[in-house]
Parts: C-alpha cells; structure tokens; sequence
C-alpha cells in the first residue's frame, strides 16, 4: 500500500514536473533543454528498481497527454516514451548492478557514476530514438531538437538524481539536526547563487556579458563549507532560478541550451567538489573515531592489566584481610567471654572493643585500597601526594614481598612535593614494577631476596627506581622488554611493561632498563612536575 | 634427682602480627589461660627452655623462622611442646605437611576459638602424658644409675637374650656370680621379671625395640 501511494506521489510529481518544465513545443513534443522529471525517474530506478522504469513510461505517456497541445499519435508516442523509458531505465539498472549506485552517495565517485550513467543513458536515447523518428516520417524535424533534449537530460539527471536520491535516502529527513548557523550561512549562499544568475542574465549597461562564472564561487564555497548536500542544494537552486527566469522571459531554445550546458559545466564542478569535500569529511571523522577507539581500546587495556595485576596478589592479599579479621573476632569472643562473666570488667572490655574497631578499620582499609585500584571509569588526573601515593602502592604490593619472604624497603625524600597525575596509573606502574622485581627473585629460587624502591626529586621530576637482587634481565631480551605482548615468563601476558611505557609517557616521563645495575635488575621512570599530562 | 612440681601449663603463642597475637592472647587469657606470647620463633626459643609446660601454638608464615621450622626445633628438645599451628593461608598441602612433622592441630585463620580452645585441652592433655613418661623415664634412669658398672654389663648381656651360661662365658666368670648379680640387678630396677627388664632397658635406650 504504502509503494502504491509512492508510486501515485512519484506519477503525479513527474507530471507537475513536466507541466512546470514545458516551454517550447516541437511536433506535439516539448522540447525544453530542462527535465527535471527525468532525473527524479531515474533517482527512483536506482533506488527501487526497474518497476520505475515501467512508471517513467507510463509518466510521459500522461505528461504528453496533460501538457502538450499537439498530441503525435499513437504509436509514435508509445515508440518515443518507451525508447526514452528504456534507455534511462538501463543506464539506472546497470549503474546500480555494475556500478554498485547504492552506497551512502557521500564521495566524488559515486556522483561522477550518476552524471555517467546519465550520459550513458542519454547516448543510448538518442540511438533509440534517432532510430525511430528516422524510420517514422514527418518527424525528422525532431531531430534537430534532439541535441537540447539530451542537455536538457542530463543536466535533469546530474541537478536532480544526487538530490532525490539524497533525500529518499534518509526519508526526506536530514540524517542529523542542522545547526542554525549553519541554515544562516546555506541561505547566504543560496543568496549569493540567485543574484549571481541575475546579473548572469541581466548583466547592467557597461559590464561584459555572460558572467556566468560568477555562480561558481558561491556553488563551490557551499559544495566545500557543507559536502554533497551542499552542492546538490546549490545546483538546484541555481538551475531552478536560471529556469524561471528564462522561463519568464522567454528565451528560445537555443539560448536556453546555451545556458544549459554552461549550467551542466557548473554542476559537474559543484558535484565533484562537494564530493571530494565530503570525502574528506568522512576520513576526517573516520580518523577522529579511529584515535577515539584506541584511546578506549588503551584504557580498556590498561584497566584490564591492573585486574591482572590485582588477580596475582589476590592469595596475598586475602591472606593480609585475613590478619585484622583474626584479631578482629578473638577481640569479640573475648569481650562476650568478659561481659559473662561475674563482676564485668568493664574497662578491659571497652580497651578491647577499641581495639576490634582499629582492626576492623585496618582491613577496610585494605579493601578500600583493592577496590580504588580496580575502580573502572576514565582516567581521573588530580593532584596527590607523591608520599601517600607510595604508601598506597606498597601497602597493596608488601603482602606480596613477605609472602615470597623478599624484603621491601623504601627510600623517600623527607619532603617530597604533590604530583598531578592519574594516582591509580601511576600506582599501577610502581606495583607493576616491584612485583615483577619479586617475581625475579622468586626465579632466581635464591633466599636473601630484597626490593628496594627510591624516589628522588629534582625541581623538574620525580624519578622512582625499583631495584631487585633477582635473576636479572637477559641481554637479549632487554631492547624488547617494553614491547607489547613480549615477555620471559611462562604464564605472562607480557603487557605489564608496555602498559607502564604507555602509562608513564602519557604523563610526558621516560621508563627504562638502568644498564649499569650491577647483578639484578634495576627499572626507573620519572614523571615531570611541571609538564601537564597529557592523559 | 628431687621431684618438681609441674608448673601451671601455659599456652606459648607466636605470631609475627602484634595485633593478631595481642587479641588471641587476650581472648585465651579471659578464658582462664596462662599465656605467653612472643613475636617470633627466636624470641620464643631464646626462652629458657627447662620450665616449660603446656603447648605451642604458632603462625605458619612468619619472616626468619616459619611456624613448620620452629615445630621442628621444639620436637628435637628433651620435653617436646605439643604444638598448634595456625594460619591465614591454608591450603591442603600446607596442612598435610604440618600435621606430618608432627603438629597436633592446624587450625585456619580466622580462628574459630572453640577448635582452638578444644586442640589446647588436647594439648595440654598429651603434654602431661608426656611429663609423667619423662618423669617415670628420669626414674628409672635414677635406677640404673645405682647399678654397678659389673651390673650393668650383666644386664645389657641379659636383656639382649643371653643365658646366665653364655653371659658368665662372655665375661669370664662364674656363672653363680651371673646368677647373684642378676639378683641384684632385679631388685635395684625393681623388676618382677626379665621381661619387665626387657621393657626398661628399650626404654632406657640400651636396647633396640
């Protein structure tokens, strides 16, 4: 039901089309170089298929009968509709199968297949009907009309086909809501484009005729400033004012194909610059979503590390909950024992409960720290305390050091300044570190193992080392350590370091392998204090 | 050798965590323990070790010296501690192990204080066993000790299943003399039979099992 009546909107506006496009009649035909009609039609076989080739011929069969006076008879109207209606039909249809004519119609070479198509199409025509009014007498007249007809085609097809098929595309609604300044500045184009047709065709006393290469300025600008749209609604606009005004005054056919082709010059350059425009319009947008996407997938990435990271504390940790627990309920065992007893010491009883309360803190404490380390969320930068921000980090990674029995200590400056950075991204690239140091000595199996961790500050930075006495770093695999996915251990993901390296430059640092460490391994990175972070 | 009174058996707790040994001292005080804790294996070993009676209970994981070790260093003292072991980190291997080199109990952490206070009882229990096995050991040491150096030849001789013959043969004398001695030797150990003997002397050690 619903393509009948667009079939009976498409019938009815052809035949208005036509009416609106009649202006010189030749042997019962019109012969105006303008069809509008015809560049609708064909939008519509491209985007609906060959059922539309039929109802373009069953359109200038009615648009004859409606408009023109003079009515050729009978077969010869049915030969010239069906020679029009099939050489435009199979341009459609085979630019729509071979050209593949049903992308998005956002770039220059789909605009340039339309315009082919439609040349193609009028090529095929005039074999068909150059054919026909050769073989039917009386008509040779015709021909002589055939060259604006074939303009008039073309340009039809070229100003209207992008238009129609833009606009039954997206359901004759724009694809996203247009800005108001942007409807200001269209308008001001379209402006410019009517004056310029008007001083095209009324040029004042004194100024040189033709200044048709005006329009170019104004359709070029807007075919740059908003795309395909832009160029199509130029054209448009440019094609109907130049029609009505020839219209109105009464042009003949010669002049008006003379206009015509320089109409269709303007509308290949406004085309093709609206879709080299919006072309790059999309690689932009493309590539904006691309680096978008990978500053996620870095995130995702990074988020993804610290669970891992937190999954291989996780015994360690349970292990570290589990002590103020402990004391947590023999305090309250030993506080209900106290209460039952006769003659309730009261006061040993209150010492205890302080005391369960400043165990059950400790191990909220803990969890409060987990839970901030794998908060999800976007990278957060504020201003911490270089100091609390080691403690924060240690307090998660000694369960770890004591449970492998590897001895942790850290080296602070007395006074170390605040840092603007992610705390949790950097806390992750200290833990990331020293639990690789006590994964090392793990490996080198040697008892006497010791981390230490030294932070130094400078006006400019804050560099932090991580020295172990474990295996060390093979030679070779040094210049890789950073690299994503490389890794020397068995059940790595190898992305700890590559995370820290993206982690500790998206701050404006440096991470590396310190050469002159000698036996064990030595990692140390700084973080500017001035420089703002670029995460 | 005089008797000593048994002292009042004593729960020797040790644990690295101050916290953790704090509270569990205190909730064993309040129910009626003697307590002594201590923050390391070393610590608790430098302590004297000749007044002790009761058990140990001990944190597996622990810096320097582990729970399992310090187990080992009591079990090779002359009054073995029963010993309790406890931790945060149980895992089956960890239990199989302790409960191999001879721990009584291995108790997870949090603590649920009834096993604890039920494996202490049980503790305390095999330590007195033990005290009264070392006393009545220490007794019959006292009566070896008033055999003779001829006495005790004999005995060693009679226990590993010698005749009076044969062991007067070994020793180049008389076998009368083996048989007076043999007398003497009864009556000091205060033994009904060889047999009896024969179950002192394995317990003294002069004799395989």
């Amino acid at each position: 039901m619903r393509r009948f009546l667009e079939a009976l909107a498409f019938l009815a506006l052809f035949v208005g089309l036509e009416w609106l496009s009649f202006l010189h009649e030749q042997d019962g035909y019109s012969v105006t170089p303008w069809n509008p009609g015809l560049g609708i039609a064909f939008a519509m076989i491209v985007y609906r298929g060959p059922w539309y080739g039929v109802l373009l011929f069953a359109g200038i069969i009615l648009a004859e009968l409606a408009v023109v006076s003079g009515t050729p008879p009978w077969p010869v109207l049915i030969g010239i509709s069906a020679a029009v209606a099939a050489a435009y039909s199979i341009a459609a249809i085979a630019a729509r199968r071979w050209l593949k004519l049903d992308s998005p119609l956002d770039g220059a070479g789909e605009l340039v297949v339309i315009v082919l198509a439609g040349a193609i199409g009028a090529a095929l025509d005039a074999a068909l009907l150059s054919t026909l009014l050769h073989a039917v007498s009386g008509y040779e007249r015709l021909l002589e009309a055939l060259l604006p007809l074939l303009v008039g085609d073309l340009i039809g097809i070229a100003v209207f086909t992008p238009l129609a098929l833009r606009l039954v595309r997206h359901r004759l609604r724009p694809p996203q809501r247009i800005p108001a300044r942007a409807v200001a500045e269209a308008s001001g184009y379209f402006v410019l484009i009517a004056l310029g047709v008007l001083v095209a065709l009324y040029p004042a006393e004194g100024w040189p005729r033709d200044m048709f290469y005006l329009l170019f300025l104004p359709v070029g600008v807007a075919a740059i400033r908003f795309g395909v749209d832009g160029a199509c609604a130029s054209l448009a606009i440019a094609q109907l004012v130049l029609v009505g005004i020839l219209h109105f005054h009464g042009f003949d056919v010669r002049d008006f194909t003379e206009y015509q082709v320089m109409m269709f010059v303007l509308t290949l350059t406004g085309l093709l610059v609206g879709g080299l425009s919006s072309e790059r319009e999309a690689a932009d947008a493309r590539a904006r979503r691309a680096v978008r996407r990978i500053a996620e997938l870095q995130a995702e990435a990074t988020r993804a590390s610290r669970f891992n990271i937190m999954s291989g504390m996780s015994a360690a940790l349970a292990h570290e909950i589990n002590q103020p627990f402990t004391a947590a309920r023999a305090l309250a065992r030993a506080i209900e024992e106290l209460l039952r007893q006769p003659g309730v010491d009261t006061t040993r009883a209150a010492a205890n409960a302080a005391k369960l309360v400043a165990q059950v803190d400790a191990a909220g404490a803990i969890i409060h720290r987990m839970r901030e380390f794998l908060r999800r969320g976007r990278p957060h930068v504020s201003t911490v305390g270089l100091d609390r921000l080691i403690a924060d980090s240690i307090a998660l990674v000694q369960p770890v050091a004591a449970s492998r029995g590897v001895e942790l200590a850290v080296e602070m400056p007395s006074a170390s300044p605040p840092v603007h950075v992610d705390p949790i991204q950097v806390q992750q690239v200290v833990m990331n570190l020293v639990l690789n140091a006590v994964e090392s000595i793990g490996a080198s199996g040697a008892p006497g193992g010791h981390v230490r961790l030294r932070v130094q500050c400078t006006a400019a930075e804050v560099e932090i080392a991580v020295t172990d006495n474990g295996a060390g770093v093979a030679p070779e695999s040094a210049p890789r350590l950073f690299e994503p996915l490389y890794t020397t251990r068995p059940d790595g993901m190898g992305l700890g370091l590559s995370i820290c390296k993206s982690i500790v430059e998206a701050h404006g640092g440096r991470i590396w392998l310190q050469a002159d460490a000698s036996g064990g391994t030595e990692f140390r990175f700084t973080i500017p204090l001035e420089n703002q972070p670029r995460a | 050798m005089p008797e000593r009174a048994p002292r009042t058996p004593t729960v020797y707790l040790v644990d690295d965590q101050p916290s953790v040994c704090h509270a569990l001292g205190e909730m064993l005080r309040v129910f009626g323990y003697e307590v002594e804790t201590f923050d390391s294996a070393r610590a608790f070993l430098r302590r004297g070790s000749r007044e002790r009676s009761g058990c140990l209970v001990a944190d597996v994981r622990m810096p320097g010296m582990d729970g399992i070790e310090l187990m080992r260093e009591v079990n090779r003292l002359a009054v073995p501690l029963p010993v309790i072991l406890i931790s945060g980190h149980a895992d089956v291997p960890m239990a199989v192990a302790a409960i191999k080199a001879g721990a009584l109990e291995f108790i997870e952490k949090p603590v649920d204080d009834r096993q604890l206070v039920a494996a202490i009882n049980r503790a305390f229990a095999e330590a007195f066993e033990r005290l009264q096995s070392t006393q009545s050991l220490q007794e019959l040491r006292a009566r070896l000790a008033r055999l003779t150096a001829r006495e005790t030849q004999v005995l060693d001789l009679v226990v590993q299943g010698h005749t009076s013959q044969a062991t007067a043969m070994k020793l180049g004398i008389s076998a009368r003399t083996v048989e007076s001695y043999r007398i003497q030797i009864m009556e000091k150990m205060q033994a009904e039979s060889v047999a009896v003997l024969v179950r002192q002397a394995i317990k003294l050690g002069r004799l395989e099992p």
